[in-house]
């Protein structure tokens, strides 16, 4: 694993060049990943925290594969505190539940290395690819492209009944690998 | 009506940002139930928001550096900002459409709704774990109650023919319309129906599928295991068909009074003269354990009971020994029936 960390040790890179690069690329996500919890406003300053902590730490050093769990797991924090201190005051907690949402929280603390985007889109596209080869292609002209069946149907020569047993057999597949 | 199927529609409301404050609670109640539900709903959730998520605005993004930049003493104007990373659209789409296609996969709610197009049916399905029971109303009104390990597929809407598919036990009330018959087919059997009520016994793995005549009439189609009809019945009420998918015979028989009030509907499993063999790969279902008979002159034992199907196996089998005429083992969560 030790390559990887060479991955930051560039010459000429200046250490808020570094931490600049890591803001660019994990921000969205995480600012996503914070919405999940909390209104965009809140989320975004959950992520301003983290990221004031992480230039204080100096973890913006961290390899990659070390620094996307430490992230999401920082935010997962930074959230939780922010849902316990959020009073009813706050419009938005009034209506949503807030079992639901420490149940989420707490889920997440448990399964948050799937939880990282690039994992995610990796799990997907690898799960579509996995697919038999009839399957994938109905469903990528289904999914994808958003085909009606009939078109599929025509496009492929057969009959609407197979196609649709096919996406059938698709989701299936999905579902097991995905839930 | 089950939890689950109340909770369907709950759930999709709840990812779209749609859900009333009773939606909520039907949802709420569900996730309650089991960890189960729990990690299924928040796994899919996780997957439905990856899907659904906003790009961030360079204008917030902007926002958030100063604020940081701030913070930090860094000089905004020290590095330079490169633009926006964005993902491609029809992939977050995609993944949008599969976590919710996967939930209605897994609570049975229409797929067709979210590919696009109403005209067409789509295809559901709902699948009983071991040990529970759950009544679903079709389109047409046909209620069909399904027993434990058993999976019933069925469109949201029906054409001309209705047609729905089971694997495992499912008792049918369907709605009389002599226009649109009704199938229901199994492995290696249809039934055709006018308007009556029916049992049907078809688990994958059996050695026999049954079929139970309550009331109207029916027709059944037995096939072979390379799909040629053997057999065209017609049922009469309280007929009893069993069919034997080995060796391809079946017989049937005519319920009598007793036999005519039995049903599993209401969570009591009764048999009467029932080889112990078979009533041992039944309670195996029912609980989602293993049971094995090791001798075959015991498994060939006519025993006749009934127990609630919610009382633990361990009972269960205890009574089915009441003249301790077997033993009965247990090997970790399964167990084994022996000669004394």
């Amino acid at each position: 694993m030790s390559p990887k960390k060479t991955d930051h040790i560039r010459s000429g890179i200046s250490d808020s060049g570094l931490f600049r690069e890591v803001f660019d690329k994990y921000v969205p996500q995480l600012t996503g990943f914070a919405c999940r919890f909390l209104d965009e406003g809140d989320a975004m300053d959950a992520v301003q925290e983290v990221f004031v902590r992480l230039w204080k730490n100096g973890r913006y050093r961290l390899p990659a594969s070390e620094l996307s769990p430490y992230l999401y797991r920082a935010v997962l924090n930074v959230c939780r505190d922010r849902l316990r201190h959020a009073s009813v005051e706050k419009n938005y907690m009034a209506k949503m539940s807030l079992y639901l949402k420490n149940e989420e929280i707490e889920h997440y603390e448990t399964h948050l290395e799937e939880t990282e985007e690039e994992v995610i889109f990796k799990k997907v596209l690898r799960s579509i690819d996995e697919l038999p080869a009839k399957c994938r292609e109905i469903f990528r002209l289904s999914y994808l492209e958003r085909k009606k069946s009939f078109e599929i149907a025509e496009q492929l020569d057969i009959s609407r009944r197979t196609v649709e047993a096919q996406l059938y057999k698709a989701l299936r597949i999905l579902r097991d690998k995905l839930s | 009506m089950n939890n689950t199927e109340y909770c369907q529609s709950s759930i999709i409301s709840y990812l779209e940002g749609s859900s009333g404050e009773e939606e909520r609670a039907a949802l709420e109640a569900w996730l309650r139930e089991s960890t189960a539900n729990r990690e299924l709903f928040f796994g899919l959730k996780a997957l439905y928001d990856s899907g659904n998520k906003k790009d961030l605005s360079a204008q917030a993004r902007d926002l958030m550096w100063s604020g940081i930049a701030e913070a930090t003493g860094i000089s905004r104007e020290d590095v330079a900002a490169p633009g926006a990373i964005k993902r491609s659209r029809p992939i977050r789409e995609f993944i949008r459409y599969a976590a919710i296609a996967a939930i209605a996969l897994v609570t049975g709610y229409g797929i067709s709704v979210y590919t696009g197009s109403r005209q067409e049916a789509a295809m559901n399905e709902i699948r009983m774990e071991a040990g529970t029971r759950s009544s679903v109303i079709l389109a047409d009104g046909t209620v069909v109650t399904i027993n434990s390990s058993s999976t019933l597929r069925y469109p949201d809407r029906f054409g001309r023919k209705r047609e729905v598919w089971l694997d495992g036990e499912a008792y049918f009330e369907v709605a009389p319309d002599k226009k649109h018959p009704f199938t229901v087919r199994s492995r290696q059997q249809a039934v055709n129906v006018l308007g009556t009520s029916f049992n049907i016994q078809a688990y994958p793995g059996d050695r026999y599928n049954t079929v139970t005549l309550l009331s109207g009439s029916v027709e059944l189609e037995l096939y072979d295991k390379a799909g040629n009809m053997i057999a065209l019945e017609e049922m009469k009420p309280y007929d009893r068909i069993r069919f034997d998918l080995e060796e391809g015979l079946y017989a049937g028989t005519v319920l009598d009074d007793i036999d005519r009030q039995r049903s599993w509907k209401d969570g009591i499993y009764r048999f009467r003269d029932e080889k112990l063999d078979v009533i041992a790969a039944r309670l195996a279902r029912y609980y989602g354990i293993g049971i094995t008979v090791t001798d075959p002159e015991l498994g060939n034992m006519n025993i006749t009971g009934s127990f609630p199907l919610d009382q633990p196996l361990g009972e269960v089998l205890e009574l089915l020994n009441w003249e301790d005429k077997f033993v009965v083992r247990p090997v970790g969560r399964d167990y084994i029936i022996e000669k004394k």
